[in-house]
């Protein structure tokens, strides 16, 4: 994957983090209403910035740490942390991906590297024919040897494996799902298009790399 | 920062699902529970359990992927066997006698004084009383300690110390390299208190206690003013030092820990700042934070005899108090909760949870585990 194509997967997931991202929160903030972007506190006294609310907001979902993140990566894609390129890739992250599972310390360093670490996984399962049958019963058949323009291949259906793949059949509401899975073909296209040369078998490829980057560094995955 | 506030305004702000179905139940305990997502088939059985009423079978489920222990465990306990307190530390003797202990659901207690220890035979590096690289090696080449044949039980007198000088993981090398190493043999009270009764010596700080068991090497006029010593040094030491007495024959040297009965090491007598303060002459220990009616008795609830001779003693003392069973519900409740018991539900939960800890579920970590993350995540 090169830069290019990295960085919109990147722009891409964060996307679909903070837009679709509604697991449940029963509590809500200590300190009473918030309007434009701060609050009062019970007292009614010095306003609360968002920082505040947050660090007083209780919580119930966690964020995975480093070796849940990798094992869950590994556990999805079939490729398995001992690969030579995934172990190199996470050996070069491993110090920046959450420590703790602790959400409220999440900061864009750690999805970085969880991005970092996905693309790798993605790009292993996707180009080392070692896992080709981990590639055909995520993605389905035929996906690889299709230029981007055949009428045969179904986008629509790479995305909706991808997601059921990673982020759980019947898990996800309906509505939420539907607006992740659209900025996942968004990307699809993004990448095609982007390409020198769009309509051959390998853009194929770096497209269902990018959306299985996006899809497997989402929220649905490192959020537990 | 803004995409970090940004990420979590939408996740706090987030409606709540009025009903959360089996299937996302399923998921939600086999992630927390194992740290890794379910395969489809595993989930659709889990699903099932949950859906027909039994959603503590799934957990149990869950309990049986090998990543609970080789991922969720060993993080988890990592953090108790290093002054950091960190999860990154390497993997060590302590670390492994207790996802041990729980793998093979030993009562818990236990890991505070039995005569239990852990090595891994297919390491690749020899296990050995002065280096840590055997568990190092062991974690390196991400064996599955879940496999009762990798990780295997022995006795730590076996191993490390005689049996009358063992005392669970307290004793194990890597707590000798962390607690025991320079220092006044005070450090493995504290980490004892830190990390099993969850509370740090502030918390527990009185200074109605009296004061004959503080040692020689507490300054009594601190800055010149006694009235320090009075209100703050007595506060923590007067209770430290009445416990201290328990490792007075334990130390760590040439990367080992070891024992030696009769005499106790030099450093716990060395420095006199006040000759009137307390010798330590052998390992006799006292608890005087369990004085009935003092704070901290009311608080943590000790048990039984509150003054004896050794470690092993001393830590049977302390886990058979309901400040240890207190402190491992809680600990469960923020690993698979995912947040601090707070509001008045959530402590009554984790309090019932520590009552049933101690008693009917025989310190089973993995009931423990089990009947919290079913309560929290299947009845939320």
């Amino acid at each position: 994957m090169n830069n290019t194509h990295y960085k919109i997967a990147v722009f891409v997931l964060l996307t679909i983090v903070v837009g679709t991202f509604t697991h449940c929160v029963q509590n809500a903030p200590v300190g009473g209403s918030s309007t434009s972007g701060s609050s009062r506190s019970p007292s009614g006294g010095t306003a609360q910035t968002p920082e505040q609310v947050l660090n007083t907001a209780q919580v119930d979902v966690g964020l995975k740490n480093f070796e849940q993140i990798n094992y869950s990566f590994a556990e999805l894609t079939g490729v398995p942390v001992s690969n030579a390129q995934v172990s190199a890739a996470y050996t070069a992250v491993e110090a920046t991906l959450p420590s703790e599972n602790e959400v409220k310390v999440l900061q864009s360093s750690n999805q970085v590297a969880i991005t970092r670490l996905a693309a790798e996984y993605c790009n292993q399962l996707v180009t080392n024919g070692t896992f080709s049958a981990s590639r055909d019963a995520i993605f389905g058949t035929p996906v690889f040897t299709l230029a981007p323009n055949n009428a045969m291949l179904d986008k629509v259906a790479i995305v909706n494996r991808t997601t059921n793949a990673f982020w759980g059949a019947g898990i996800i509401p309906q509505a939420e799902l539907d607006v992740a899975r659209l900025e996942l073909l968004n990307l699809f296209d993004d990448i095609v298009m982007m390409d020198a040369t769009p309509n051959v078998a390998a853009t194929t490829s770096k497209a269902v790399r990018a959306v299985c980057t996006a899809a497997l560094s989402s929220a649905y995955v490192t959020i537990m | 920062m803004k995409l970090q506030l940004l990420m979590l305004t939408f996740v706090l702000s987030a409606p709540a699902i009025a009903q959360t179905s089996p299937r996302e139940i399923a998921w939600k305990l086999h992630n927390r529970i194992a740290g890794v997502p379910p395969r489809p088939t595993m989930l659709a059985s889990m699903e099932a359990e949950v859906a027909a009423g039994r959603p503590e079978v799934a957990a149990n489920m869950a309990l049986a992927n090998p990543n609970f222990i080789n991922i969720t465990m060993k993080n988890w306990v990592k953090s108790w066997s290093n002054r950091e307190q960190s999860n990154r530390a390497d993997f060590n003797d302590h670390s492994a006698t207790l996802i041990g202990i729980i793998r093979d659901d030993i009562p818990f207690d236990q890991a505070l004084y039995g005569d239990i220890y852990y090595t891994i035979p297919t390491s690749g590096t020899a296990w050995a009383n002065n280096s840590n690289a055997h568990y190092r090696a062991a974690e390196q080449s991400r064996l599955n300690f879940a496999d009762a044949a990798v990780l295997v039980r022995e006795a730590q007198s076996a191993r490390l110390l005689p049996a009358n000088a063992v005392s669970g993981v307290i004793t194990t090398r890597q707590s000798g390299e962390a607690f025991f190493q320079a220092g006044t043999n005070r450090r493995i009270n504290r980490f004892t208190f830190m990390n099993f009764l969850c509370n740090d010596y502030e918390q527990i700080h009185d200074v109605t206690v009296p004061t004959y068991h503080i040692g020689r090497d507490v300054e009594r006029t601190p800055g010149g003013d006694s009235r320090t010593f009075l209100n703050k040094c007595v506060g923590c030491h007067a209770g430290q030092d009445g416990l201290r007495g328990a490792y007075a024959y334990y130390d760590y040297s040439n990367n080992m820990i070891t024992h030696t009965p009769g005499a106790v090491v030099a450093k716990i007598n060395r420095n006199n700042l006040y000759s009137s303060g307390k010798i330590t002459v052998n390992d006799s220990w006292e608890n005087l934070w369990a004085l009935p009616g003092t704070q901290n008795q009311n608080k943590l609830v000790f048990k039984g005899a509150v003054a004896g001779v050794g470690a092993k003693s001393l830590n049977q003392m302390l886990a058979r108090s309901e400040g240890f069973s207190n402190c491992m519900a809680k600990k469960v409740f923020e690993l698979v909760c995912m947040k601090e018991p707070v509001n008045a539900d959530d402590k009554a939960f984790v309090a019932a949870n520590a009552r049933r800890f101690e008693s009917t579920d025989a310190y089973s970590m993995k009931k423990l585990i089990v009947k919290t993350s079913v309560g929290c995540i299947a009845n939320e």
